[in-house]
Formats: C-alpha cells, structure tokens, sequence
C-alpha cells in the first residue's frame, strides 16, 4: 500500500473521530502523523537531476568470459536523500562478484559507481535501461527516474581453430585462393600437360614427353588454386536436437558452424549462413574478418525453433552460387534424405557435418540391455542414412561430440587422402 | 544496520508495552493479547521482508484508537502511536536497504535517517503532548471552519506530495 496515502487516511480518520465525537485525545492522536507528513513536504526531492552511465568491459565476448559493468550515479541537482538503482539482469547472465543494486545518498554533484563482473553461455543478453528511485527521508514521496543506458552484450560461440577442410566445389571464383579450381595454370598440384607457351618457365617443361616428340615441347600444367563460394547451412530445427539436463546438442552445432565459418574465411572464401529454424534467417556471404564477425554475430543470436513448415524442403537455391560448396551441419533426420539428394541433383558439392545424436543420447542413459539394443537400432538406420548419402556423393562427417571436432575434422583430410591413392 | 534494528525493535517493544499497560490496568485482556500478536506480526513481516506491516501498522493504529478512547491518561496511546510511526517507517527503510546494496561510504544513510526520524518522532510527541495540555473553548462555527481549513490544507498537501510520487 502506498505509505503516503496510508498516513493520510489515518490522519482523516483520527481528525473526523475526534471532531465527531469531541474527544482531544483523537486530535493529539492526528499530530504525529501530521508532523511526518510535513516531514514527507519539507525534505521531498523537487527536480532531481540524476544521471548514470552504464560502460561494459566488452560487448562482445566468447562464451564464458567475464564482462565487468560498471554503473556511475551523478547527483547533478539538490541534495538527495535516499537514491536507489538496481541492474535487471537477464536470467542466463551469472554473476560472479559485484553489486547489482544499490542504495545511498547523494549531494550535489556527487558520483558513486557500483561494478559487477557476470559471465554467459552464448547468446545476446540485453541490460534493459536503468531506472533509479529517489524518495525523501520517510519514503513517502518516491519517484522512478528512468535514466535510459540500454547495453546489449553479445556471448559469440567458441571457435575451434581446424585444419583446412579439402572441398572441392565445380565452380570456383576468379580470385586466387586454396580450392583446387579443376583449371589448369600456376599452383602447386600437378595437372596435366600442355604444348610449349611462349612465356613458360624452364623448370615446367616436361622433358620427358618432350623427349618422345621431335618438333614439339611439352610444360607441366598444375591446378589453379582459387578462393569458392560456400553456404553454411545451420539446422535450428528443435526436433533435430537433443537436450538433456546439461547440454544441447545444438550448441555442438553451432561452435561446428562458427569454426567451418572461421576456417573457410580464413582461406579467402566467400561465406553465407542460412539458419532453418523457427523462420529462415541468412547473413549474406561476404569475403574477411567482417563477414566473420556478422556470421558469430548471427550465431550469438541463434536457437532452435519449432518450424512452422519443413523449410528444408524449399531450399533458397538463390542465395547459393550454382554448383558452389554447400556445407549443413545438422543431426540428420530421415525425412531430410531427399531434400538432401535434391541439393546434389542441383549441382552442388555438398558436405554434411553430422553431429551423430546416437551415441550423444547413449552417453546420456545407463547400460542396459533395453537401451543397448534401442541404440543398436537407431545407430543402423543412422548408417543406411549416411550410406544412401555417400551413395549420391554427399560427403558426410558423422561426429560424435565427444571428440573434439577440430579432431573429428581431421577425418575428412585422411578419407580425402585414402580417395586420393585409390585414384592413383 | 545493527543501530537501526536496535531502534527499531526497541520502539516495537514501546509499543507493546505503551498499549499493553492501559489495556491490562482495565482487564481488557483480550485487546492486550491482541496488541502482543500485532507486534509479534510486525516484526516478522520485517523479518521475512514482507510489506505486510503496513496493515499491520494499520491494525495497531485502530487498536491505539481504541485505546485512546479509554479513560486511562492519553499520553500512553499517543506514545504508542509515536512509536509504532517511527517503528513503521523504519520497517521500510529496512526491508528496501536489504533490497539493495549499500556502498561502504552511503553508512551514514541508515545514521541521519536514524537521527531525523527520532527528531521528527519527538517533534510529533512533544506538540501532541502540548495539545492534550491545550483547552480552547471554540464556538461551533469557528470548530468547523477551523475543521474545514485543516481539512482542505491537508488535502492540498497530500495531493501536492502523491503528484510528486509515482
């Protein structure tokens, strides 16, 4: 109940007694009241001029670093007596050390600062404006100042620094980079042999064909290495994804997702990222450290949600290149088999990161022989999935979590070297 | 804070002992075992953070009413209510000092709020003391008049501080 209106209906009250019934016991009774209410009048806070400022330590971090927010209180008005400010913190944000709130005293010109250090799991938290509370000596007048500040800190996910995946996209760009092109011209790699050209190099000509041809010289030709397209595809559907008491499969996903993204950028390749959740989302692909930044940005913000329709089903063809590289990290389900097939029929050099839920759900329940033989199941479906996948040439790195994916990346490098040798 | 729940259990304590005393001395066992419970309440509301010892307060206030209507002298009634206004408005300050941090140099907050409401209390005491001495023999249309503007001034002031407030 508000005080003020409390104390006034009791002085009403003890006046109306003691006037109604003559009695001066009830009009003494009224003073004290009277006395705090002229309290409440003298020393009310008329305009008070306060103004805070919210700084943040970082507003990009990786998961599970501290960020200190400092909150500095400046009286730049009469002297206030009681001023209070306290921090919303979304639920997700942990504190660590530090105080949220506050309560003290100000005079003129004076500043006081509260600082707290919190850490978090990916995702965007937002510190909502401040809002600070000035009230008089008896807390009968109280007033909220809204005080504005908004923060936004962004929790990026962990990036794993893998190794260069071999892809191997038909369609290549025209700048210089670290795909094998299937275009003959300078690089490393050797690719076939060609006619004499004015302007080669002694060290390419191929001496012993020319050997076998009296008129004619011959020069090695290697593989142009150029930088590709390729589109991330991150599945956000919620019935992808597992979850059990302490963790998600999805934040598995989403640190495959930002460390393919990391590595491919790295290499000078056009990236893209389209997220199949609740909606559609996409960052539009982009060269560098800014793409980079959009596409952890993006991440940052990702969840899975409940798909309205299988937006798998209607690919954006659009907004990847033709026969480009095509990258889904996704758990798989069944019904994803043809979508997947359709991709390829395309023309796109598709690879799918599979973050095997198998044996995530397995490591989560007890040995039994009932939970053995389910596993046995579904771990048989999962393999005829992935066959009929590799079948239509759809690389698929099938990754149980429990190993480190830049090891589990290392995979795909010696399956590409066993392919390699088969072929010589 | 160990000075603030000093003062304020002490005048809790006054209370009880303010109202208890003039019930007892008439045998009105009921309303003293009544005024024991209402302290009781209050100060566990205050303990448990709740703002329940507003109706408390307002409780204890008609029981002081009560009280004041008896023939016992009414400086134990007015005390009382003295009291339980400085043990209302510490309850509050309390319960919103533990809602929020207080920074190692905001200490002398809790002291001159101390300091001010004691001051104000015993203004409050005082005058009231003065108008139970005070005998004025005022015609019927001056006590009314009188009422009036007492009335209208109040209701301008607590207008004028609830369009201050939120």
């Amino acid at each position: 109940m508000n005080r003020l209106v409390l104390l006034s209906l009791m002085i009403f009250g003890l006046l109306l007694l003691g006037l109604g019934t003559l009695k001066a016991e009830y009009l003494a009774l009224a003073i004290p009241p009277v006395i705090f209410l002229l309290a409440g009048l003298a020393y009310s806070p008329e305009t008070p001029q306060v103004y805070a400022q919210r700084s943040l330590s970082a507003r990009r971090v990786t998961s599970g670093s501290p960020v200190t927010v400092k909150i500095t209180l400046t009286n730049q008005g009469e002297a206030l007596e009681q001023v209070w400010i306290a921090d919303q913190l979304p639920p997700d944000l942990q504190k660590l050390d530090g105080a949220i709130s506050m309560i003290t005293s100000l005079k003129p010109g004076q500043s006081v600062s509260i600082e707290y250090v919190v850490r978090a799991n990916r995702g965007v938290y937002r510190l909502p404006d401040l809002i600070a509370g000035v009230s008089d000596h008896l807390g009968l007048v109280n007033r909220s100042l809204p005080l504005g500040n908004a923060e936004t800190i962004s929790v990026l996910p962990d990036i794993h620094h893998i190794p260069g995946i071999p892809i191997y996209p038909q369609q290549t760009r025209g700048y210089p980079g670290t795909i094998p092109a299937r275009v003959g011209g300078p690089g490393v790699t050797f690719f076939g042999v060609r006619e004499y050209q004015m302007g080669d190099a002694w060290h390419q000509v191929n001496w012993h064909a020319s050997a076998r041809h009296l008129e004619e010289i011959y020069s090695n030709e290697f593989e142009q290495e150029r930088a590709a397209d390729i589109g991330l595809i991150l599945d956000s559907r919620r019935e992808s994804y597992l979850v059990t008491h302490e963790e998600s499969m999805f934040e598995y996903a989403v640190v495959a997702t930002a460390s393919l993204a990391q590595a491919f950028l790295d290499d000078g390749n056009r990236v893209g990222l389209v997220q199949y959740g609740q909606y559609i989302s996409w960052t539009f692909p982009g060269y560098g450290k800014v793409q980079r930044e959009r596409i952890l940005s993006a991440l940052a913000q990702s969840a899975p949600g409940e798909s309205l329709v299988d937006h798998l089903e209607h690919p954006p063809v659009r907004f990847f290149t033709p026969r480009s590289q095509v990258v889904l990290v996704s758990p798989l389900q069944s019904k994803d088999l043809d979508v997947l097939l359709n991709f390829r029929a395309r023309g796109y050099a598709l690879l799918v990161v599979s973050p095997n839920p198998v044996a995530f759900e397995v490591s989560h329940l007890p040995s039994v022989p009932a939970v053995q033989l389910a596993a046995r199941v579904a771990r048989l479906e999962r393999t005829v999935l992935l066959r009929h996948l590799g079948q239509a040439g759809i690389r698929v790195l099938d990754w149980d979590v429990s190993i480190p994916f830049e090891q589990a990346v290392l995979t795909l490098r010696r399956g590409v070297a066993r392919f390699s040798q088969r072929l010589q | 804070m160990k000075g603030l729940w000093q003062v304020f259990s002490t005048s809790l304590g006054l209370v009880a002992v303010f109202l208890c005393v003039p019930f007892m001395s008439r045998g009105a066992w009921l309303q003293a075992g009544l005024t024991l419970v209402l302290v009781a309440g209050w100060g566990l509301a205050v303990w448990r953070r709740s703002r329940l010892f507003n109706l408390v307060f307002a409780c204890l206030a008609a029981l002081i009413a009560h009280a004041a209507a008896s023939p016992f002298p009414a400086i134990f009634p007015l005390t009382a209510f003295t009291l339980s206004l400085v043990a209302w408005d510490l309850s509050e300050f309390s319960v919103r000092l533990r809602e929020y941090e207080i920074p190692p140099a905001a200490i002398r907050l809790i002291r001159s709020h101390l300091e001010r409401v004691l001051a104000i209390a015993g203004i409050g005491l005082l005058l009231g003391n003065l108008a139970l001495l005070l005998r004025l023999r005022l015609s019927f249309e001056v006590t009314i008049l009188t009422g009036l503007l007492i009335f209208l001034g109040l209701a301008q002031i607590i207008r004028f501080l609830r369009s201050l407030s939120d």
